[in-house]
């Protein structure tokens, strides 16, 4: 067995290569130590650095992202404060504008105010009619405004100048009205004539939080 | 031979590095970049407009009813 071996060895010699004569040479010997090394601070580079510096990155871009956002709440915050004391200057006014735009319907009090400048004017109330509101929610579904409206149609005979004093009026109604059309008529009778206006629009009021919540 | 193939490691050793510090490079960039959810939504950080028009009130007031 040894003795194949040896022959073998004699036979294939010029393939092998003496290996202490290479690693005895000064400079073969640098240029390992100087490719293991960098292997090395590539290798520790790649596994320890790498997830460092990237965390590093993420943590950073994290404090910006934070600090960006805190910017913008306390930009918030402070027009917040600024809407308080604006609302604070004109809170004795805001019993007006729940005149303007009541909560609910109130037709009952428009009804009392067509009364009230029918009176004022001097002219006679023939007809009053509301248009119907469903207290059912689906009702809302088809308006997604935040305000929401019935019609109304108002009828008064008189005179030319009493019935246009009534619609002056009716227009500078403090509570938000839309005329939609105005219309006189001469009404004929067996010895005399009358005058008649016919008035139709839209009161507003305002849809609260429980009927949009509702709808949702 | 023997000095072209230690040649041809520390060749091989200096482009793993390049390219180790090509990869740090890269991933700190998309750390960077990455589009993530943001912290707050757009409703969130919406600004009130704290102005109030105050000839409304006025003209409000003028009228009777």
């Amino acid at each position: 067995m040894n003795l194949s071996l040896k022959n073998e060895y004699f036979r294939y010699r010029r393939y092998f290569t003496n290996l202490s004569k290479g690693v005895g040479s000064k400079k073969i010997s640098s240029f390992a130590w100087l490719s293991l090394s960098i292997f090395t601070v590539s290798f520790f580079s790649l596994m320890a650095i790498r997830p460092t510096l990237v965390t590093i990155a993420k943590l950073n871009r994290e404090i910006k992202d934070k600090r960006l956002a805190s910017q913008k709440l306390q930009e918030k915050i402070d027009s917040i404060i600024a809407a308080q004391a604006e609302q604070a200057k004109y809170v004795d006014f805001f019993p007006l504008l729940d005149e303007a735009l009541p909560g609910k319907s109130e037709f009952p009090r428009l009804a009392y105010f067509f009364e009230q400048i029918a009176s004022s004017s001097g002219v006679q109330l023939k007809t009053l009619s509301f248009e119907r509101i469903e207290s059912d929610p689906k009702s809302f579904q088809k308006r997604p405004l935040l305000v929401n409206s019935f019609n109304f149609t108002v009828s008064a005979t008189g005179q030319y100048l009493t019935l246009k004093e009534f619609l002056n009026q009716l227009e500078a109604s403090r509570r938000i009205l839309k005329t939609e059309t105005a219309f006189f008529e001469e009404i004929k009778k067996e010895d005399f004539s009358e005058l008649s206006l016919r008035v139709s629009g839209q009161a507003s009021f305002e849809k609260k939080a429980d009927q949009k919540e509702s709808q949702k | 031979m023997k000095k072209d193939s230690s040649q041809q490691i520390l060749i091989i050793s200096i482009l793993t590095l390049t390219i180790t510090i090509l990869w740090i490079y890269l991933s700190i960039y998309r750390t960077l970049n990455k589009k993530e959810k943001a912290t707050l939504t757009p409703q969130e950080t919406r600004v009130l407009n704290p102005k109030l028009d105050g000839t409304v009130f006025e003209e409000l007031k003028k009228r009777k009813f």
